[in-house]
């Protein structure tokens, strides 16, 4: 433990790093800018020729606050700050500030609408998982597949635009609704892109996933134990690609996940093959989801009937929600007044984040890319 | 009086380093349609037909560069790699018949020729690693020379399963000895050494997916990530250019050379060397990077015993 | 309800909530030196860490640890107040608390006894004052925050 002025004395990590140095050991800076790490993310790595022997990320190279922010917005305008923690999820985290107000405030969505967060936040889960596959093997050395998931991606975001009316930073979710509604057209083209969609799965699997090459790059690398994601509070794939079979759509059941029928993909392999084929067969899930949604959901209004100045009590309340990472979860603190009292977000990525400098302990660097990208990190959600 | 032979191969490294130069643009243009066309998306289109022109410009673009040294490199070194690096693949030209007469040095051991200047490559590699002063050079640099060494071997092997075979290492001589027809090529006759040539070819001129010392998403850029402007550039000819000279040996010594039926010509040895550039281009694009350890396991696990097998095998028909 | 297992601990409140209503099944406010006892006890049962967080309150700092498990749903709070801005860590018990307490330091200038490693992770070394921290006026009282807590002693007391 030490106080500010011994860290200044001490300098930051880099010479932290350096001082620690073994004589025939190479301090290797990989990031913040470098291909692999997707972002600004960084890591300090000792390696001896090319096995690490340990590793640290270091962080905040994106922080921008948000917890402070919301300390100073009143609470419709906080919601726009929330596509910009995770960027290619931003409806799952739209959605985990939104509930947890709902939560507070005991105003819940109207049923059309519950049904629309559903097909939104199942399809943003699509666009986000596609878009993980084509980095993920981008940095296996495959240029060509991330071209193939963005073809794919170009069609979801269109739909996506049309029922939200953003692309990338989502902010269509509401105090007891969403913003706009899904007409007979839309539903037509959500049909189409998930026959579509199940065509290429199918592709993908006969053209990469079944490849000896990536086998080889992705079986029995990186190994996480169920009791190692268990002690840094892994969720989602990650954790998944363990054999737990966790998932918070089905663990705390909310909005109409209860009513749609899907399973939870989990891998006993704990590999990075583990997850990757957790992933895949997630993408598969959330078509049955949204197939089934878009013939369940009921006609009425998208919005409920609030008072334009919400009054949200004073208390606590945590909301969890399923994101494409893992739980994303929103703890709220309301003194009663416009804006939250204290808002802390639980981001997935940053608890998946945390194991890699155990996990990546005598790997190779090039196992180490490989072990990065199963994570799926999303860096200005670990930065917040 | 200048010697007449002195002469005619000035004239023609003049002719060949002109040759290597269009060819780079041509393939350059050509690495990025393919690329285009297999993640359907159309490629360059802005610069002339179809994109045409877009080498010529990215090439006007890299010479118009600042050339900068980074500081705590050394400058010579750094500055000496890049044209050590390109210098040796045009020499391997030298002793290629491209045609029953084209030839530009008709030497008795031109295969060796080849073999000695396509090991010079490495050295450059590895002093652009080492002189740039870059961490992730020098691991682009160790790789490399890892790589290249492992699998000049197999490499060896199989140029050698060849020259038993014909008894000759010169290349006009294996050229003649197979006939007009395909079933008389050295491919059939001998396809385990072709496909090992091909591998390691892949390999030495570190293609993917064997494009260890510069996997841009482990190395930043490897061995070249200091280098910019006609530094960069020269590494990237060099890198066409080896996979000429690759794909020519590979031409000469299993696909017939110059031979085909109806019109044997260069037309013929261009056609073959042309079709296995755009296989290995094709590779490029389909198949992920392999691990540095699989790649050598590869090389000393099954290669090597391979290609001794075949030397085996080839003595055996050579005895026959 | 049952006794909670986290009953037997010397807690200053503890109570059964709405999971509906708060999202929370049980929350238990501990004297700071039962913090370390908690995340052992949670560990032992199955539970796994979902974050460390703080807030300031008139008594002092809250700090709050989220549990839940994998098997049985059911989020758990442990709090516990500290009035000198120190607490036990918990990273020796969950490998993950290591960042979510890096990270209340960050924010809150709260120090963890006996983290090994407690250098800024997501604001640059040289901030002065801590970004969340509120001024005296600005901050509510326990009771405010959890209505079930209105027991006779405040931890002070206690």
């Amino acid at each position: 433990m030490f106080t500010r002025e011994q860290i200044a004395e001490r300098g930051f990590y880099t010479q932290h790093f350096e001082q620690g140095k073994q004589d025939n050991t190479l301090i290797l800076n990989m990031g913040p800018q470098h291909p692999s790490t997707h972002g600004v993310l960084r890591v300090m790595l000792e390696i001896d020729g090319e096995y690490i022997l340990r590793a640290e990320p270091v962080l905040g190279y994106i922080h921008r606050m948000h917890e402070k922010m919301a300390e100073g917005k009143t609470y419709a305008q906080f919601i726009t700050n929330m596509g910009r923690v995770d960027y290619l999820h931003a409806l799952a985290w739209n959605w985990a500030f939104v509930g947890a107000v709902e939560k507070l405030g005991d105003t819940p969505p109207t049923p059309r609408a519950e049904y629309l967060r559903v097909i939104t936040c199942e399809l943003n889960r699509i666009s986000s998982h596609l878009l993980w596959w084509g980095a993920y093997l981008l940095d296996l050395g495959a240029f060509t597949p991330i071209l193939y998931a963005f073809g794919d991606r170009e069609e979801l975001l269109d739909i996506l635009q049309d029922l939200t009316g953003s692309r990338l930073t989502y902010a269509s979710f509401t105090f007891g609704g969403v913003v706009a509604d899904m007409n007979d057209a839309l539903r037509e083209r959500i049909t189409r892109f998930i026959a579509r969609m199940r065509d290429r799965l199918h592709m993908y699997k006969s053209l990469v996933t079944d490849n000896f090459i990536l086998l080889g790059r992705v079986e029995d690398i990186g190994h996480i134990p169920m009791d190692m994601a268990v002690r840094y509070g892994a969720t989602g794939p990650v954790l998944r690609g363990s054999g737990v079979a966790y998932d918070v759509r089905r663990a705390e059941p909310y909005s109409v996940y209860p009513q749609l029928d899907f399973i939870v993909p989990t891998s006993d392999r704990t590999d990075a093959l583990g997850r990757y084929l957790v992933r895949m067969q997630e993408l598969e899930q959330s078509l049955n989801i949204i197939e089934q949604a878009v013939v369940q959901i009921p006609e009425g209004e998208i919005q409920a009937k609030m008072p334009k100045k919400p009054k949200i009590p004073a208390g606590e309340v945590y909301f969890a929600v399923e994101g494409a990472r893992g739980k994303i979860g929103c703890y709220l603190q309301s003194d009663g007044g416009g804006s939250p009292y204290r808002i802390k977000l639980r981001a997935p990525s940053f608890s998946n984040l945390s194991l890699f400098a155990e996990l990546s302990q005598g790997t190779l660097l090039a196992d180490a890319v490989s072990i990065l990208g199963s994570l799926d990190l999303v860096i200005p959600e670990i930065d917040r | 009086m200048i010697d007449p032979q002195l002469l005619r191969i000035l004239i023609a490294l003049v002719g060949i380093l002109g040759f290597v130069a269009l060819n780079a643009l041509a393939l350059v243009y050509a690495e990025r349609k393919i690329a285009g066309h297999v993640q359907r998306r159309p490629g360059p289109y802005e610069v002339g037909p179809h994109g045409i022109l877009q080498p010529l410009a990215d090439a006007l673009k890299l010479m118009g560069k600042q050339l900068t040294t980074p500081r705590d490199a050394d400058p010579v070194i750094f500055w000496l790699a890049p044209i050590l690096c390109f210098m040796p693949v045009a020499l391997c030209i030298l002793p290629i018949p491209f045609g029953p007469n084209l030839i530009a040095l008709d030497l008795n051991l031109g295969m060796v020729l080849i073999l000695a200047f396509a090991g010079l490559g490495v050295l450059s590699i590895c002093l652009a690693g080492w002189g740039s002063n870059n961490k992730w050079g020098l691991l682009g640099a160790a790789r490399a020379v890892a790589q290249n060494v492992a699998y000049e071997i197999p490499l060896l092997l199989a140029v050698l399963s060849v020259a038993f075979m014909t008894g000759s290492l010169n290349l006009a001589t294996i050229t003649e000895g197979q006939g007009t027809w395909p079933w008389q090529w050295n491919v059939l006759l001998n396809p385990l050494g072709f496909i090992i040539y091909f591998i390691c070819a892949l390999a030495e001129t570190n293609r993917a997916p064997f494009d260890l010392p510069e996997a841009e998403s482990e190395l930043t850029a490897g061995f070249h990530t200091e280098y910019s402007g006609m530094g960069f550039g020269l590494f990237f000819m060099a890198e066409y250019a080896n996979m000429i000279v690759a794909c020519s040996v590979a031409t000469v010594l299993f696909l017939g050379g110059w031979n085909g039926p109806f019109a044997p010509g260069w037309w013929w040895f261009l056609l073959k060397m042309y079709a296995l550039i755009f296989l290995i281009i094709q590779i490029r694009w389909t198949y992920p990077r392999v691990r540095f350890d699989q790649l050598l396991n590869l090389c000393w696990r099954w290669l090597v015993p391979l290609a001794l097998l075949n030397l085996v095998y080839v003595t055996i028909i050579v005895k026959l | 309800m049952s006794a909670h297992f986290l009953q037997d601990l010397p807690c200053l409140f503890a109570a059964a909530q709405d999971p509906l209503r708060t999202g929370l099944t049980f929350s238990v406010l501990l004297p700071p030196d039962q913090v370390c006892q908690s995340a052992r006890l949670c560990r032992d049962k199955g539970y796994h860490l979902e974050d460390v967080t703080v807030s300031e309150v008139q008594e002092g700092t809250l700090v709050l640890y989220h549990y839940d498990h994998f098997d049985r749903p059911g989020r758990i709070c442990c709090m516990a107040v500290s009035l000198d801005n120190t607490i036990d860590s918990i990273a020796g018990i969950f490998s993950g608390a290591d960042w979510h307490e890096r990270e209340c330091f960050d924010f809150f200038g709260t120090v963890f006894n006996g983290h090994g490693n407690l250098l800024p992770l997501l604001l640059p070394p040289d901030v002065q004052t801590p970004p969340l921290k509120k001024p005296e006026q600005g901050k509510i009282s326990l009771t405010t925050l959890f209505p079930w807590a209105q027991a006779p002693a405040t931890p002070e007391e206690a």
